[in-house]
C-alpha cells in the first residue's frame, strides 16, 4: 500500500439498567455507563487509540478509566511495537458485602510490548505492570504494585506447525516472585489447501 | 382503533424488514473458506485487496470489514449479523481464545508469544480483577458467570465472597 491515511472515529456507547451483581444475584444495584475511544491512522504505520470510560455503581459509586494506546507497524508487519497507559480513577468503596471501612480502587496501567519476525523465527517481548494507590486496600495484601514480563522465542517449522517457548517473570501479592516457562506446539488442522487457516 | 392500526402497521414493518434482511443477507452467497490464504499473523485490511466495492448479495461494502481498532473493539455487531462471512476465515477455536470458558488456560497464557494480540486479560488477573469486577460487573458477565463458574465460585466462597 502507498500513502497513509488518517482516520478519526468516534465512537459512544450509553447503557443504562438495573443489573443483577454477578455472584450475588439479590443485589439490587444500579449501574450506568458510557465511553468513547478516538481512533487516528489506523491504516498507516502508527496507530493512535485513546479511550475513555464512565461507570457508575449505585453500591460502589463512579470511576473513570482513560488512556491511551500506540502501535507501530514496521516493514510490512515484520516488526511491530506497542505501548500503553491507562489510569482508572475511582471512588473509595468498602470490600464486598461490608458498609466500611472505605478503600481506594484507583490504580495505572503501563504496557510496552514488540514482536519481531526474521524468516521462520519470531521473538517478543511483554510488559505490563500496575500500581495502585491506597496500599492499605485490603485486597493487594500490602503490595502496591504488579508486574509482569514475558519473553518468547518462536520457530515456524512448517505452514502448519509452529514451535515456541515462553519465559515469564512476575511478582504480585498473590503468588510473590515467580519464574515460569511454558513451551507451546501449535499445530493447524486444515481442510483446504488455500486459505482457512485459523 | 387506531392505536391498533398503529400496532399493525409496526408488525408489518417489522416482518418485511426481516424479510429484507433474510433477502439482502450475502451468507448464502459465499465461499465456506476464504478463498485467498491472507496472511496469518496481522489484522487484515479488506480493502488491500478488495477495493471498496459491495461484497456480492449484500449491501456491505468489504471495506467495512476491514479489521481496524474498531472493528476488532466492536465485532460483536458484525460477528451477529454475519457469522457466515467470519467463519470462511476463522475456526470456532479462534473464537474460543478469548470467549471459550471451556479452556481452563488464561489468554495470555495460551497466547503468551502474540502480544500484539487483544486480550480479555493480561499479566497476573486475579488481584486486578477484584477491582475491575467492582467497577463494571457487566463487562465480566459477557464471558463468565453462565456457566464454568466452578473456578471463580470455588475461591469466591472459600473468601466469603459470596
Ligand atoms: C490478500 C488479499 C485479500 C485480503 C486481505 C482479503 N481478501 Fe477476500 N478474497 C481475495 C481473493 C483473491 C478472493 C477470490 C477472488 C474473488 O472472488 O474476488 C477473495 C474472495 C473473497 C470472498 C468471496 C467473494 C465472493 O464474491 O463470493 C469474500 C466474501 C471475501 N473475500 C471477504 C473478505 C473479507 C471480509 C476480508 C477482510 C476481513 C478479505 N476478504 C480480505 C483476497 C483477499
Ligand atoms: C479474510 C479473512 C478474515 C475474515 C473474513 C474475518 N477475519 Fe477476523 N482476522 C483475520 C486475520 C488474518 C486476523 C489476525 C489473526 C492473528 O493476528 O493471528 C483476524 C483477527 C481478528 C480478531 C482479533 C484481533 C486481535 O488482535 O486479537 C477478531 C476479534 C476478529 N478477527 C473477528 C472477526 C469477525 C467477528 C469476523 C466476521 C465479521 C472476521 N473477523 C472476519 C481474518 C479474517
Ligand atoms: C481477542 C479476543 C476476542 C476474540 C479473538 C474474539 N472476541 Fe468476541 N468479544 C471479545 C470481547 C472483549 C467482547 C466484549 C466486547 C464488548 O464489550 O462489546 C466480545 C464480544 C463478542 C460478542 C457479543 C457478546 C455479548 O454478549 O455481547 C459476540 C457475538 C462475539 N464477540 C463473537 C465473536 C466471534 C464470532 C469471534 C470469532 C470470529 C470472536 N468474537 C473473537 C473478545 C474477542
Ligand atoms: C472476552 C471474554 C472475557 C471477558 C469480557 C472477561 N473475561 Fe475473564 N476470562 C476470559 C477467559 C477466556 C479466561 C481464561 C479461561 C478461564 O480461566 O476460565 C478468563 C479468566 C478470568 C479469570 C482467571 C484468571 C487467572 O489468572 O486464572 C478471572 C479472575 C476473570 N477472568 C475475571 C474477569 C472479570 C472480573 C471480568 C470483568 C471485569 C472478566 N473476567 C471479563 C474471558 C473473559
Ligand atoms: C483466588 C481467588 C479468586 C478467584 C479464582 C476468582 N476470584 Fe473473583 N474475587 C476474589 C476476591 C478476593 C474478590 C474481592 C472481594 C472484595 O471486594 O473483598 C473478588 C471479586 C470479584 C468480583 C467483584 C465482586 C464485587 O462486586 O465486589 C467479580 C465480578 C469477580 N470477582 C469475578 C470473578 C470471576 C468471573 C472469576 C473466575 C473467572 C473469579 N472472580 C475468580 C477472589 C477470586
Amino acid at each position: 500500500m502507498t500513502g497513509a491515511f488518517t482516520e478519526r472515529n468516534f465512537f459512544a456507547y450509553f447503557a443504562g439498567s438495573n443489573f443483577k451483581s454477578l455472584f450475588s444475584q439479590d443485589e439490587k444495584d444500579k449501574f450506568r455507563a458510557f465511553g468513547g475511544s478516538v481512533i487516528l491512522g489506523s491504516a498507516s504505520s502508527v496507530e493512535v487509540v485513546a479511550d475513555f470510560r464512565h461507570t457508575h455503581r449505585e453500591s460502589y459509586g463512579d470511576a473513570n478509566r482513560f488512556g491511551a494506546d500506540v502501535r507501530w507497524n514496521l516493514s510490512s508487519k515484520k516488526i511491530m511495537s506497542g505501548f500503553g497507559y491507562h489510569k482508572v480513577s475511582a471512588d473509595d468503596a468498602p470490600t464486598k458485602g461490608t458498609l466500611g471501612p472505605l478503600y481506594g480502587w484507583s490504580h495505572g496501567e503501563l504496557r510496552a510490548w514488540a514482536m519481531v519476525q526474521k524468516g521462520l523465527l519470531s521473538a517478543s517481548l511483554d510488559g505490563i505492570f500496575y500500581n495502585f494507590d491506597d496500599k492499605k486496600n485490603p485486597n493487594l495484601n500490602g503490595q502496591s504494585s504488579i508486574y509482569q514480563v514475558v519473553g518468547s522465542l518462536g520457530y515456524q517449522a512448517t505452514t502448519n506447525l509452529k514451535i515456541s517457548g515462553d519465559l515469564s517473570y512476575g511478582d504480585d501479592s498473590l503468588f510473590k516472585k515467580q519464574v515460569m516457562g511454558l513451551l507451546r506446539v501449535e499445530y493447524r488442522f486444515t481442510s483446504t489447501s488455500k486459505g482457512g487457516r485459523k | 382503533m387506531i392505536r391498533k392500526t398503529i400496532l399493525i402497521c409496526v408488525a408489518a414493518l417489522g416482518i418485511g424488514f426481516l424479510t429484507a434482511c433474510a433477502l439482502l443477507s450475502p451468507q448464502t452467497s459465499f465461499a465456506p473458506t476464504h478463498p485467498e490464504g491472507v496472511e496469518t499473523a496481522s489484522r487484515p485490511m479488506c480493502s488491500d485487496c478488495h477495493g471498496t466495492e459491495a461484497m456480492k448479495g449484500g449491501l456491505k461494502t468489504f471495506e467495512s470489514f476491514n479489521h481496524t481498532p474498531t472493528f476488532v473493539k466492536n465485532h460483536r455487531f458484525q460477528a451477529n449479523q454475519d457469522s457466515g462471512t467470519c467463519a470462511s476465515c476463522h475456526a470456532p477455536s479462534f473464537c474460543s481464545d478469548c470467549h471459550g470458558g471451556k479452556v481452563s488456560m488464561a489468554s495470555s497464557v495460551k497466547l503468551g508469544d502474540r502480544p500484539d494480540r487483544e486480550m480479555p486479560h493480561r499479566g497476573n488477573y486475579l488481584i486486578l480483577h477484584r477491582m475491575d469486577g467492582k467497577v463494571d460487573p457487566t463487562g465480566c458477565y459477557k464471558c463468565h458467570g453462565r456457566s464454568n463458574n466452578d473456578k471463580c465460585a470455588t475461591c469466591h466462597s472459600q473468601r466469603g465472597v459470596r
